[in-house]
């Protein structure tokens, strides 16, 4: 109720207005019938008067002689029409006149102006030509004395079917008035009593539709004021909306993605795509929009045919999906996008449109493809690696049958003569092929080192483990290069202490020590000294291969364990050799999980000191794969 | 496995005729006959035909390799029993096992030495 003051201010005067409009169109009414009736009272009393005066004239006539209209009646003449008219002169008939056919005035019952002419041509006119006429005058513009208002009536007087004159009747107008009067008084008294007798009963009828009308204006107004305050309210209810859609509008729009709202019909057209897929694709969302078809145009070829099937028939079954497709942008590039689709439902659960967004995967797909070639070069490569692996195996197994083949024979024959088999040898004879039968011991060590190693780099050095007396092996390795040390004039001890059973490669260790005691006896120059100890030193067993030979450089002993390695004293001075002998001995000792060192002085001699685990450790590493 | 009077008969197989040769010259020089084939087809043939009082085979032959020759002969009731000496080039030790698994008494490593072959052929012989 925000204006309640004016709508109850305003019946009383709305009542006043309408009994006011009501008031004046009843007196209007009033006065137009009033004047009705009297104008048509008035119009009979002046015929019924008129009536009059044409019998007056036709009693009158009869007391007319032809010579009364010629010309003015003589005196006498006029005494003797004054007496027989006087019967019908009365208080009405106040004057008659009596014109000949050349407009004179034959008689005046006042006679007054007699033989003058008429003033009133016309109208004596009119009735000399046959007609009656009637008119009200007032008596003073006939030239009376008297100023009086009459009924002039004008009537023809024929002779034998000619018209010879007129006779001029003048009545006073007071009897119409009278009449009138008589008439109306009762017609305006009955009339005034009815218009305020209806006057009476439209005033209440019209305060009751007033105050309908005003209760209806209230209740209007009042719902004129509810849909004002609802209409501002949904107004504000939509400014504040539309502000919060520009705000999410604006904060979608600013997102790394392209989001978009399409029709759910077989069409599946855009309705709203955002501006950043400008930034995705090169096109305008202008471009897109106006466009149904823009979409399947800028799907790539292969994708197009799968991604419009999936569309339709997520839209077709109103579900959500996602999947991942190229577009081709207007620059020519593959953009991967990965397309979530949801569908957008009103409150009662039915699809409205499908929307969703577009996310740029294409650096993930690059990404995602060059891992997958990395992978691929990788499994070739790997596979590569395997294949020369296996190449290797083939290659060492096939060098170790096609060297060893033609060495069974040579030595075999060897043999064979130095046996006799083939008859008796002389001396050089013998000697000759006591080289043959040493050389190809070499050879064959060499192929024996040589696949060793090989095994080794393959990872596939496998140990024979079992008990071994340390003691023992280094006696019969250092019996085995006596021969040698004795040619050299070199003095060869071994010195053992109390040492345990070791759990290893007998025939590994064996090789060892051989390696170890013959580099000594090689490297050490005539009349030198080899000598080996063994013993345990901090629960561990060490063996010690110590000669007084022509030492290692100190810049070349990081490189003794590796294989094919040589020092430069050993090349200058054509030791024999193939540097072999310290790598496989290193791969020997760390495989049984000891270590080997050396220590040297140039032209003072070297010592090489190998310590090995006793116990169960070494059982344990026994299997090790050792790489050099 | 010899009666009195009559000398054993050894086959010898391998691909090389001149290890062939070195095996026959050391094994008849030891009082045997021997029968050579240089392949392993045709060491198969010569031991079914022949049925060798000892078997020396070359493991690695062409047509048919040792172990599958010992495998054959291990088969037939005429040759289940000739006991049989690989001669392997390789040096892993499941060669060995493979050999020994195959069915024979046992091997001998190239190079060998003809004096050893000899002894372990004798030996075989239950000489």
């Amino acid at each position: 109720m925000s204006a309640p003051a004016p709508t109850a201010e305003r019946p009383p005067r709305l009542v006043l207005r309408f009994a006011a409009y009501s008031a004046l169109a009843l007196l209007a009414a009033g006065v137009v019938i009033f004047w009705v009736v009297r104008h048509e009272t008035q119009s009979r009393a002046e015929r019924d008067l008129a009536a009059r005066g044409e019998r007056v004239a036709a009693r009158i006539r009869a007391e007319l002689r032809p010579s009364d209209v010629v010309r003015p009646v003589s005196p006498q003449r006029a005494r003797a029409l004054d007496r027989a008219f006087a019967d019908e002169i009365s208080d009405d008939l106040v004057l008659v006149k009596v014109w000949t056919r050349a407009g004179v005035l034959a008689y005046a019952s006042d006679h007054r102006l007699v033989g003058a002419r008429s003033q009133e041509a016309g109208d004596l006119e009119a009735a000399l030509a046959g007609r009656t006429l009637r008119e009200v005058v007032n008596m003073a513009d006939e030239g009376a004395r008297r100023d009086l208002k009459t009924i002039e009536t004008l009537v023809p007087l024929r002779q034998q079917g000619t018209v010879v004159g007129a006779l001029d009747l003048y009545f006073d107008y007071a009897s119409v008035a009278r009449d009138v009067r008589a008439t109306m008084t009762p017609v305006g008294i009955t009339l005034g009593v009815a218009l305020l007798l209806l006057y009476a009963t439209l005033v209440p009828i019209l305060r009751q539709v007033t105050r309908t009308l005003a209760a209806r204006n209230e209740r209007l107004a009042e719902h004129a004021g509810e849909l004002r305050r609802a209409l501002d309210e949904r107004e504000r209810a939509e400014r504040k909306l539309s502000a919060a859609e520009r705000g999410y509008r604006s904060l979608i729009e600013q997102l790394p993605l392209v989001t978009y709202i399409d029709n759910l019909d077989e069409t599946s057209s855009a309705i709203y795509i955002s501006p950043q897929v400008e930034d995705l694709l090169g096109y305008s969302p202008v471009a897109w929009l106006g466009d149904t078809e823009f979409f399947p145009k800028v799907l790539h070829p292969e994708d197009r045919e799968r991604v419009l099937a999936q569309h339709a028939e997520a839209y077709a079954k109103a579900e959500p999906f996602t999947s991942e497709y190229r577009f081709v942008a207007k620059d020519g590039r593959d953009v991967w996008v990965q397309d979530h689709v949801m569908i957008a439902r009103d409150d009662g659960g039915k699809p409205l449109h499908a929307q969703g967004f577009l996310l740029d995967v294409t650096e993930r797909i690059r990404a995602e493809a060059e891992r997958e070639a990395a992978r691929r070069d990788l499994a070739a490569q790997n596979e590569r690696l395997r294949e020369l692996d296996k190449l290797k195996d083939e290659f060492i197994a096939l060098v170790s049958h096609e060297l060893r083949t033609p060495l069974t024979s040579i030595r075999g024959y060897t043999e064979l003569l130095l046996d006799g088999e083939a008859g008796a040898l002389t001396e050089e004879q013998r000697q000759f092929l006591a080289v043959v039968e040493r050389n190809s011991h070499r050879l064959l060590h060499l192929v024996g080192d040589l696949l060793f190693l090989a095994q080794i780099e393959a990872g596939k050095l496998v140990l024979d483990v079992g008990a071994l007396d340390l003691a023992a092996l280094s006696s019969e390795s250092v019996e085995a290069a006596r021969p040698a040390a004795e040619e050299k004039g070199i003095t060869l001890t071994l010195a053992t202490g109390p040492v345990p059973l070791l759990a290893g490669d007998r025939a590994r260790i064996g090789q060892l020590l051989d390696n170890l005691v013959s580099n000594g006896v090689k490297f050490t120059p005539a009349g030198g000294r080899v000598d080996v100890r063994v013993r345990m030193a901090r629960r561990r067993a060490v063996i010690e291969v110590r000669d007084s030979g022509i030492g290692i450089p100190a810049g070349e002993r990081q490189f003794l364990f590796q294989r094919f390695f040589r020092t430069s004293t050993a090349t200058e001075q054509a030791i024999q050799g193939t540097g072999l002998g310290l790598a496989i001995s290193k791969a020997i000792v760390e495989a049984h999980g000891g270590a080997i060192e050396v220590e040297s002085e140039e032209g003072a001699g070297t010592t090489f000191r190998v310590t090995l685990p006793v116990g169960q450790q070494a059982s344990e590493t026994a299997p090790a794969a050792v790489a050099l | 496995m010899s009666g009195a009077g009559r000398r054993p008969l050894v086959l010898v197989a391998d691909d090389d005729p001149d290890i062939v040769t070195l095996v026959r010259f050391r094994l008849e020089r030891d009082g045997c006959d021997v029968v050579a084939a240089g392949d392993g087809r045709a060491a198969l043939e010569a031991a079914l035909e022949r049925t060798p009082d000892v078997a020396v085979l070359d493991v690695t032959m062409p047509r048919l390799d040792g172990y599958e020759i010992v495998r054959r002969l291990r088969e037939h009731a005429a040759t289940r029993m000739i006991p049989i000496l690989l001669l392997t080039a390789r040096v892993q030790e499941t060669d060995v096992e493979d050999g020994i698994a195959a069915g024979a008494d046992g091997y001998l490593t190239k190079p060998f030495s003809p004096q050893e072959l000899g002894r372990r052929v004798q030996a075989a012989l239950g000489r």
